[in-house]
């Protein structure tokens, strides 16, 4: 129940965001927003940013929902601009040098590992052992719905970029929710000055 | 023999996006390759299956700031207009301070400046109005102060439109909020002299 295909925004209220009605915003943000925090965090790993991204996303949605003419577009929209804040702090010179003094655990330290993200269940805690744009792309393609083509979009690469992304993620996926994957050939997954 | 299925084959396999039926059939004959396509899809399964996240409720509230300081920003007049344009309807419609409407009106006064409401209004438009002339925008952005100051009227703003819309006939609340503008307003103008003979700071 992670992705935003999975809400239904009452017709009516979604009419009614459109015209701007505060009643239809609040039920809309009761909505939409634990899915819109939910994705933020798992890409991001940051609460501070993922409250900003939770912000600025229905900030947005307020300022522009009337220039917006299809009710039923509003949750996908909604996703649109979620994704593209989450995107934009991840690009952000801030976040990556943040990111690169603090980086998430790998794998192969369990010790590591158990102490940060103790309490969380297995797949969150790989996810999060994740580079931050392929948390992205494994997010956008996996819960979302995304298609790669969408994600080189949203991410100024290819479609390729983005099946590469994926691939590498659930190589590492696969390694700590169930150990090596026996005998793939993962030449396409491995990572670059491997041999 | 045909080699092994890389990931991104798999992954292919899983999404239905792999073009060749073929070799997706071969792939699927081989066990190995099976259990680790179902991997990938309890993998996936997983991902969908994590729960939203309730935010804080302080956030709801910080976005509604934003969202009406933002608006008082792109459209200050309007605000004021609209807001002015309300109150003098409800001072005329409502006749708070029960001026007969046969009796001449005073020489000196109109009946929007007799009442204490409509004063307010009318000195918060005046001040507004030389706020946002030319003459008074400063070079370097607003200050913490200013933004504070901004948000605080955008509040005010947001609670006056409460009140005309509840159709409340407090003058008491009215008089209250418009003079809480008016002094948030002439703060205002008092810190945008002081930053012109000051200078912007450096922030």
């Amino acid at each position: 129940m992670a992705g935003f295909a999975d809400i239904h925004l009452d017709p009516g209220i979604a009419r009614a965001l459109l015209r701007g009605d505060r009643r239809a915003q609040g039920i809309a943000y009761r909505t939409l927003a634990p899915t819109v925090l939910g994705m933020a965090i798992r890409i991001l790993r940051d609460e501070g940013l993922a409250q900003e991204v939770l912000q600025d996303t229905f900030v947005d949605l307020m300022d522009k929902a009337a220039t917006l003419r299809d009710p039923d577009a509003v949750v996908g929209w909604l996703r649109k601009v979620a994704a593209n804040h989450c995107f934009m702090r991840l690009r952000s010179p801030w976040h990556q040098r943040r990111t690169a003094e603090d980086a998430a655990p790998e794998p192969d330290d369990p010790a590591d590992s158990d102490e940060r993200w103790q309490g969380q269940c297995d797949i969150e805690r790989a996810l999060g052992a994740l580079a931050p744009e392929t948390r992205l792309v494994i997010w956008l393609h996996d819960v979302e719905g995304y298609t790669h083509q969408e994600i080189g979009q949203l991410t100024g690469q290819t479609a390729s970029y983005s099946k590469s992304q994926l691939a590498r993620g659930y190589a590492k996926l696969t390694q700590m929710m169930q150990g090596e994957a026996h005998g793939l050939e993962t030449d396409a997954v491995r990572p670059a000055g491997h041999s | 023999m045909d080699s092994k299925p890389t990931l991104s084959d798999l992954l292919a396999i899983r999404d239905g996006e792999f073009a060749d039926s073929d070799r997706a059939e071969q792939i699927y004959a081989d066990p190995e390759a099976r259990a680790t396509l179902a991997s990938l899809t309890r993998i996936r399964s997983e991902l969908r299956a994590l729960p939203g996240i309730e935010p804080d409720p302080a956030v709801w509230d910080a976005i509604q700031r934003r969202q009406r300081g933002s608006w008082l920003r792109r459209f200050p007049v309007a605000t004021a207009a609209t807001v002015f344009l309300a109150a003098a309807l409800t001072v005329v419609w409502w006749n708070p301070v029960g001026v007969d409407e046969q009796a001449p009106a005073p020489a000196s006064a109109g009946p929007m400046v007799s009442d204490p409401v409509a004063a307010l209004v009318m000195r918060s438009q005046r001040l507004e109005s030389a706020l946002l002339s030319p003459a008074t925008a400063l070079e370097g952005g607003t200050s913490a102060t200013e933004r504070a100051l901004l948000f605080g009227i955008a509040d005010v703003d947001a609670q006056l439109s409460a009140l005309y819309e509840s159709g409340s006939a407090d003058p008491a609340e009215r008089e209250r909020l418009w003079g809480l503008r008016v002094a948030m307003l002439e703060s205002l103008a008092d810190e945008q002299r002081q930053r012109a003979v000051i200078g912007p700071a450096i922030y």
